[in-house]
């Protein structure tokens, strides 16, 4: 009786499964354009569809929050049959501002043992993007790769029509 | 004890004893050098910087010189060939990243102010230009600088730079933590909020005591298992993860882990007990060299006389 | 300068001649010579064109540093905040000037009169080195115009500067309260030297205190930097033993040089009773000296066995170290052994010079030369900073010179109130005033030529004269 229910409850599922996954699917994006740093550069256009069909495996950057089992051996003490998250997206658990205030005073407050060490937004982006494509030797590693200055940009970085006057340097540098 | 009443006692000791007055203050002065290095604030901040994490981008330089409105770089904050020397903090610089071949790869070393738990530059300085934030920064008020330049002296990282440019206005310039704009703020510094990589970490310098090594733990073969900083010279508020030896790209491993002023409390402690000594002593002497001959003055012409008498002469 | 032997102008007392006229001030100035003859004599002397040039070289790039900025003189080094001016000009002048404290503590406190023809040269010693360390730093400060705020606006007493700013500040006030005898005796003002009279032993003993505690805290100041300074000039638990001790032979070896050269070029300032005395009183310093060198390469061998540095003497850092030890202390010592028991005087004069060089060798190795020895590269000094430094010399030795030359330093002077009491007319061709007083001073010198003159000496009362000390 009991292996009844479970057998079917097992066929259940996994026809829901392969019901729902190619719904979600259709809601994924091909490409994802982030404008996070828009006021010192052009957006940036990430092609997640691509890198789907490269990668085959939604936890190399998104760790367990699909459901499926996560990729790193630490991640899997807990996370052995992953624990499925609402919105997958990096921004729902990536602060845009890991050292405010607040997220400093948490830090170590709670008695999660793990999750202390998370980066912010912008440093996900970037460890992962970077991370991966440095240890495939393949993909964007340098800055200008992904990233066109603003105006603002150039301003900030003293670089294009901001960059200083060759002839005035020495002024200022000394050993 | 607290930094701040430490360095009250020594002003006490060091006073007392320029009056020579008592023993007791001596004393007192004695048991506060002997009461061990001084922690750093418990509510103070840090950062742990992550070596294996940086790619070289210079943002951080950018953001600082931005922050701090500093003069205008010689060459754009994007421009790489900057690599090609060792640079080091100067005045137009407070932060600057070097780059190091160390085996597989390079890496990157962003060098700044360590915000040291007790200074050297803080010790040294003879106007009390530095000061030890309660936030951990260390800052300094230029408006009493003279410009002597001991706290370069002094600084173990080679950080504090003299602004020699200027005539009318030399003064001490270095990294402040971003103390005044931001930190005071609750918000992080400049460098840290702009750092791509998160290879800058902010926070309590307790906590990232403790991230600095759970990260290496679970990163097993990924870092050198030393969080550098975290007792070097009485420990820093900036600390460093590496991944490889910390000496290879350009760390003085050699400073050891007691604060500066250590080296300086052997002969500070001298100072009370010569002030209060040398006088007896030499009076002392005086009398008994000088028995029953001079006195020191009005009557000492007999023995001048005596003396010249008893010179043999050559 | 021979000249004035000739003339017979020589201002050693307030009066010109046997009737009581006595000298101006402005004559006094001029070393009893016109405005031209004065000038006259200085334009024949080749060294003051020598300073003159190094003035004229010197004097625009001083001003260009306080216009421009350090940047414009130095090579503004981060990585060597301190260069020539302190590296020479404050932490080799110090030790060399502790010739103030010494020979005050041996005449004034062990009652070691003997010393008294040198006393004088030894306490101006003193505070001109004092003195032009501080132009010398005057001249580093970013702003020195700030100087005096460890004194008045902000302190920062657990600093070791802190203490050397104090102490060299009230250190400079003792040295030129003592030196001020001399000074109120040759403008004529015996109150003020009463005074000073008054406070002599207390002076000396303050003299001590603050020498034996700045001459250790510039060695201190060193410990903030424990990594930076090389190992062998570094020692953490007796640098400011190092400093102190070294700086005893240095102090009494600049004794020996300035006296040689005052001697050789100025020794018609020099009365008998330091001509007579010099050559003995050398070899007196000369032991104190050797005792000190002695001991110094001691707690050197002492320092570098504590820390067991013995592996750098295989180094090219040790070999220069060597060399620092061997040229400016065991060679000198060698010469002053051999040289006390023979009173073999000219050697002496050269040992003394080799510890004078070895001391500020020292100095500018701990500062400069081996400072940041992990560094890549060493500081050569800009030649601007070269330029000034070397002006600030010549200025310390014009002023050196200036002084000497004017005030009691090599020679005593004669007193007025036993001038007017004893006017015994006498002949003496050159200087009449000179034997006709029997001032004490002048006694004293025929007490030097005929021992019988000691007792008329002592029986003249010598109560009538105040100064118990040298400048009779």
């Amino acid at each position: 009786m009991h292996t009844v229910t479970i057998t079917i409850c097992g066929i259940l599922l996994t026809l829901l499964a392969a019901f729902i996954q190619p719904v979600q699917a259709e809601t994924l994006p091909d490409k994802i354009t982030i404008e996070s740093l828009k006021d010192l550069y052009g957006p940036v256009t990430f092609g997640h569809a691509q890198h789907i069909a490269r990668e085959r495996d939604c936890a190399v950057c998104h760790h367990h929050t699909n459901g499926a089992p996560a990729s790193q051996e630490k991640c899997l003490r807990c996370h052995r049959g992953g624990h499925e998250v609402k919105s997958m997206g990096c921004k729902s658990c990536h602060e845009k501002q890991p050292f405010s205030a607040e997220q400093v005073n948490g830090k170590f407050k709670n008695n999660l043992q793990f999750h202390q060490d998370k980066p912010g937004l912008k440093a996900s982006y970037h460890l992962s993007c970077i991370g991966c494509h440095k240890q495939k030797g393949a993909g964007p590693v340098a800055c200008v790769d992904c990233h066109v200055l603003t105006s603002s940009g150039e301003a900030f970085y003293r670089a294009g029509k901001n960059a200083p006057d060759p002839n005035k340097a020495g002024k200022t540098g000394h050993h | 004890m607290s930094g701040i009443s430490r360095r009250k006692f020594l002003c006490a000791t060091v006073v007392g004893g320029a009056m020579t007055t008592l023993g007791s203050v001596c004393g007192k002065g004695g048991k506060a050098w002997a009461s061990g290095s001084f922690e750093g604030y418990p509510e103070g901040m840090g950062v742990l910087v992550d070596l294996t994490r940086c790619i070289g981008c210079r943002t951080c330089e950018a953001a600082c010189n931005k922050e701090q409105k500093l003069p205008e770089p010689d060459q754009p904050f994007n421009d790489q060939s900057v690599f090609n020397t060792k640079r080091r903090t100067d005045e137009s610089h407070y932060t600057v990243v070097n780059k190091y071949d160390a085996g597989q790869g390079p890496v990157y070393r962003k060098i700044q102010c360590n915000h040291c738990n007790e200074p050297g530059c803080l010790t040294s300085c003879f106007v009390n230009a530095y000061t030890k934030t309660k936030e951990g920064a260390v800052v300094y008020n230029s408006k009493v600088c003279v410009g002597c330049r001991t706290c370069m002296v002094a600084c173990p990282f080679n950080i504090p730079a003299f602004k020699y440019s200027s005539a009318t206005d030399p003064v001490i310039k270095k990294c402040i933590f971003c103390h005044e704009t931001r930190l005071k703020n609750g918000l992080p510094p400049a460098c840290v909020e702009a750092c791509p990589q998160a290879v800058l970490t902010f926070g309590y310098r307790k906590d990232l005591v403790k991230l600095g090594h759970e990260r290496i733990r679970n990163n097993a073969g990924r870092y050198v298992d030393q969080i550098y900083g975290e007792t070097e010279v009485g420990g820093t508020g900036w600390m460093y993860l590496s991944g490889v030896p910390f000496e290879q790209v350009g760390f003085d491993t050699t400073l050891g882990n007691e604060p500066i002023i250590s080296n300086v409390k052997d002969f500070l402690s001298t100072v009370p007990m010569v002030l209060a000594i040398w006088p007896a002593l030499f009076s002392g002497i005086h009398l008994l060299a000088t028995k029953g001959k001079d006195h020191g003055s009005g009557h000492g012409e007999d023995d001048h006389v005596k003396n010249e008498k008893e010179e043999p002469r050559p | 300068m021979k000249k004035f032997m000739n003339m017979g102008l020589l201002v050693d007392s307030h009066n010109k001649s046997a009737d009581g006229k006595k000298w101006t001030l402005l004559e006094k100035l001029f070393l009893g010579l016109t405005p031209q003859q004065y000038i006259m004599q200085a334009l024949l002397n080749p060294f003051n064109w020598l300073l003159a040039l190094i003035f004229a070289v010197g004097l625009p790039i001083l001003a260009g540093r306080f216009y421009f900025g350090l940047n414009w003189v130095t090579h503004s080094s981060n990585d060597y905040p301190w260069g020539l001016f302190l590296g020479f000009g404050l932490f080799a002048m110090v030790p060399l000037s502790s010739s103030g404290f010494q020979l005050g503590t041996a005449c004034e406190v062990f009652g070691r009169h003997d010393l008294e023809p040198i006393e004088r040269v030894g306490l101006l010693n003193g505070l001109l080195g004092y003195l032009f360390a501080v132009i010398y730093l005057l001249c580093d400060l970013g702003q020195p115009w700030r100087l005096p705020y460890p004194m008045a606006v902000a302190f920062g007493p657990a600093s070791v500067l802190f203490l050397v700013a104090w102490h060299v500040a009230t250190y400079l006030s003792v040295q030129v309260a003592e030196v001020s005898a001399s000074f109120f005796e040759w403008i004529g003002w015996p109150l003020g030297k009463q005074g000073v009279r008054k406070m002599t032993l207390g002076l000396t003993v303050a003299g001590i205190i603050l020498s034996t505690l700045h001459q250790g805290a510039l060695g201190a100041l060193f410990t903030y930097a424990p990594g930076k300074v090389h190992p062998l000039w570094y020692s953490a638990s007796f640098q400011w033993l190092h400093f102190f001790v070294s700086s005893l032979p240095g102090g009494l070896c600049m004794v020996i040089t300035v006296t040689t050269i005052a001697r050789k070029t100025m020794e018609w300032r020099c009365d008998e009773r330091f001509k007579s005395t010099l050559d003995k009183l050398t070899i007196t310093l000369a032991k104190g000296a050797t005792m000190g060198l002695a001991t110094y390469l001691t707690i050197k061998l002492i320092g570098v066995a504590h820390d067991n540095e013995w592996s750098y003497f295989a180094t090219g850092w040790g070999a220069w170290f060597i060399f620092e030890m061997g040229v400016g202390v065991i060679l000198p010592l060698i010469l002053f052994v051999y040289a006390i028991p023979r009173n073999a005087f000219a050697i002496a004069r050269l040992a003394a010079f080799f510890t004078v060089f070895g001391v500020v060798l020292n100095r500018v190795n701990t500062a400069m030369i081996c400072f940041n020895w992990k560094l890549p590269y060493r500081e050569i000094p800009h030649w601007r900073e070269v330029v000034i430094a070397v002006m600030i010399y010549a200025i310390y030795i014009v002023v050196y010179r200036f002084i000497l030359y004017r005030l009691p330093i090599l020679y005593q002077w004669k007193e007025e109130p036993v001038l007017e009491a004893v006017a015994v007319p006498s002949s003496n061709g050159r200087a009449p005033a000179y034997r006709e007083a029997l001032s004490p001073a002048a006694s004293y010198r025929e007490a030097v030529e005929e021992p019988v003159a000691i007792s008329s000496y002592a029986a003249t009362g010598l109560g009538a004269d105040e100064s118990g000390r040298g400048g009779l």
